[in-house]
């Protein structure tokens, strides 16, 4: 397989994650990542290491995002406008240097965090985003309250953002452990 | 507003429910208040984002990026969204079709003038629909799962084709040059006609329905032909090599090709088989008392797979449980 392909297949699902966030509608976050690919393919960006082509990509993407959004606020109708301020403002706030989980984590370390949480959490996660459930579907397939339904999701994921800092603590010391490392190798081959 | 108690159903409502008017502009009000408060959201929010589980789109979308490129022309992913629209279902169309496509390109580049008889093969995979153009003009619309053989050019005196599956032909007229599609079963001979057949090689049945012209069925091994009119239909039981010519609408028969599924009177093994080719999902069940049953209705597959066995629950005593990737249990449940 050629770099370019590794490099795609590596980065394509969470990019389509991450413009998600943004732009809710899949066929256009599609069409956006072919965009970014043309470019990382056209200007040989595959060739970088990963230090510089991650944030590279993720930039990439929230730019394709941003001019789709703009677009759309100039061709849509009053009431369309307002559902794209929200994601104009989210956009701001990582454009600031904020990660989203989506480009720190592992998406595995993710589902090990939702396969730890407890039962009644763990089934509002799992009916909604694994099986794509609207909050009123849950309520009724789980015979209790769209309120209670709520509740539990929002707690749901009030616990897993918890559990997913943590873990980024850890996993930033584990990084800083082996830079020191591999410094010191570096001291004594000298 | 009380933060805590307040605002969260207000997030969960926004994230996965209907919310109105009045949660946005609480929302968007509560967002203002402080930065703690436009963070904890933007968080949650980005929680809610990556725990998404969505089927792996990434083998379609690199096929995409190199189709487009070496075309150089107009995106595909253009042409991806109304097949998607069309069929109303992602998985597995995307392979299929860029294998067609490209099957179809390297067909084309053969210069017509060697006057081989070059064979070409159109696969539809399940959960999507296809449309060939055959050499004469003849358009063939091609149901999910089936496979349609036929050669790049005819040669004079006869035009033949293979189908396993469902198509619908609307067949160019060419009394000098007779059509013939053959299927497991039987060869359809027609001049110049429209209509709909159904032969799959893992259904009970098979069946021709006419719309317009005439049409003749030639049962393999028999030397006449029966013949149809319009508004008939041959149904083949090909399990006790009966058949039987009954009045039947061509156009409920071949709705599919409008992205419509519409039925009428089919039974219950039919009608999940067709959910399970139109969802490519696999759809178990052991329910011989359901067999006896018949079932009308339509509907345009914008629904999903999940809507559609919800709609059936409410009129069969069914529940469903998922099993797996794209695969469902029936169970028999008496209704309430």
């Amino acid at each position: 397989m050629s770099l370019f392909d590794q490099i795609f297949q590596r980065y394509y699902q969470p990019l389509l994650l991450y413009g998600l966030k943004f732009v809710d509608d899949e066929n256009e976050v599609h069409d956006i990542l072919q965009e970014v690919f043309t470019m990382v393919w056209e200007n040989q960006k595959h060739k970088l290491n990963e230090t510089h082509l991650k944030p590279y990509l993720y930039n990439a993407v929230r730019n394709g995002c941003l001019n789709y959004l703009r677009h759309k606020l100039v061709v849509s109708k009053h009431i369309e406008k307002q559902q794209i301020t929200l994601p104009l403002l989210e956009l701001e706030f990582y454009k600031s240097g904020e990660k989203s989980l989506i480009e720190k984590q592992d998406l595995e370390i993710i589902n090990k965090a939702i396969g730890s949480l407890t039962p009644e959490y763990r089934e509002v996660i799992e009916l909604s985003r694994f099986e794509g459930l609207k909050n009123r579907e849950i309520a009724e397939k789980l015979q209790i309250p769209e309120r209670t339904v709520e509740t539990r999701l929002y707690r749901a994921l009030s616990t897993l953002r918890k559990k997913l800092t943590k873990n980024q603590v850890f996993v930033l010391m584990n990084m800083i452990f082996q830079t020191t490392e591999k410094q010191t190798v570096y001291l004594i081959e000298q | 507003m009380n933060h805590k108690t307040d605002i969260e159903p207000i997030i969960s409502r926004y994230l996965n429910g209907e919310y109105s008017q009045a949660d946005r502009q609480d929302l968007n009000r509560w967002l203002t208040e402080s930065e703690e408060n436009s963070r904890t959201f933007f968080e949650i929010k980005d929680v809610w984002d990556a725990s998404l589980k969505k089927e792996d789109s990434t083998k379609e979308a690199l096929l995409s990026f190199y189709r487009e490129k070496a075309s150089n022309s107009k995106p595909l992913v253009s042409l991806v969204r109304q097949w998607k629209a069309a069929a109303g279902i992602a998985a597995a169309l995307t392979i299929g079709l860029f294998t067609m496509l490209i099957l179809n390109m390297t067909r084309n580049s053969i210069p017509d003038v060697q006057h081989k008889q070059a064979m070409v093969t159109v696969n539809v995979p399940l959960g999507s629909k296809s449309r060939v153009t055959l050499a004469d003009s003849t358009i063939v619309f091609l149901n999910s799962g089936s496979e349609l053989q036929y050669p790049s050019v005819f040669v004079e005196g006869k035009r033949e084709v293979s189908l396993i599956g469902e198509a619908f032909f609307n067949v160019k007229s060419d009394t000098a040059n007779p059509f013939t599609v053959k299927t497991n079963d039987y060869d359809i001979l027609v001049t110049g006609t429209q209509f709909n057949v159904c032969a799959y090689g893992d259904d009970p049945f098979s069946k021709v329905s006419l719309k317009e012209g005439k049409v003749g069925i030639l049962f393999t091994g028999k030397s006449e032909p029966v013949g149809i009119v319009p508004g008939q239909q041959i149904y083949l039981n090909r399990v006790e090599r009966k058949y039987q010519v009954k009045e039947s609408d061509a156009e409920v028969e071949s709705s599919w090709k409008e992205g419509e599924f519409r039925y009428k009177e089919i039974s219950f093994p039919e009608l999940i088989k067709r959910l399970e080719r139109w969802y490519n999902v696999t759809l178990t069940y052991s329910l011989p008392q359901l067999d006896e049953m018949r079932y009308s209705g339509n509907f345009k597959n914008q629904e999903t797979i999940w809507q559609v066995l919800d709609g059936l629950k409410l009129t069969t005593p069914i529940d469903y449980k998922k099993k797996g990737f794209r695969e469902f249990e029936i169970i028999y449940k008496p209704m309430k």
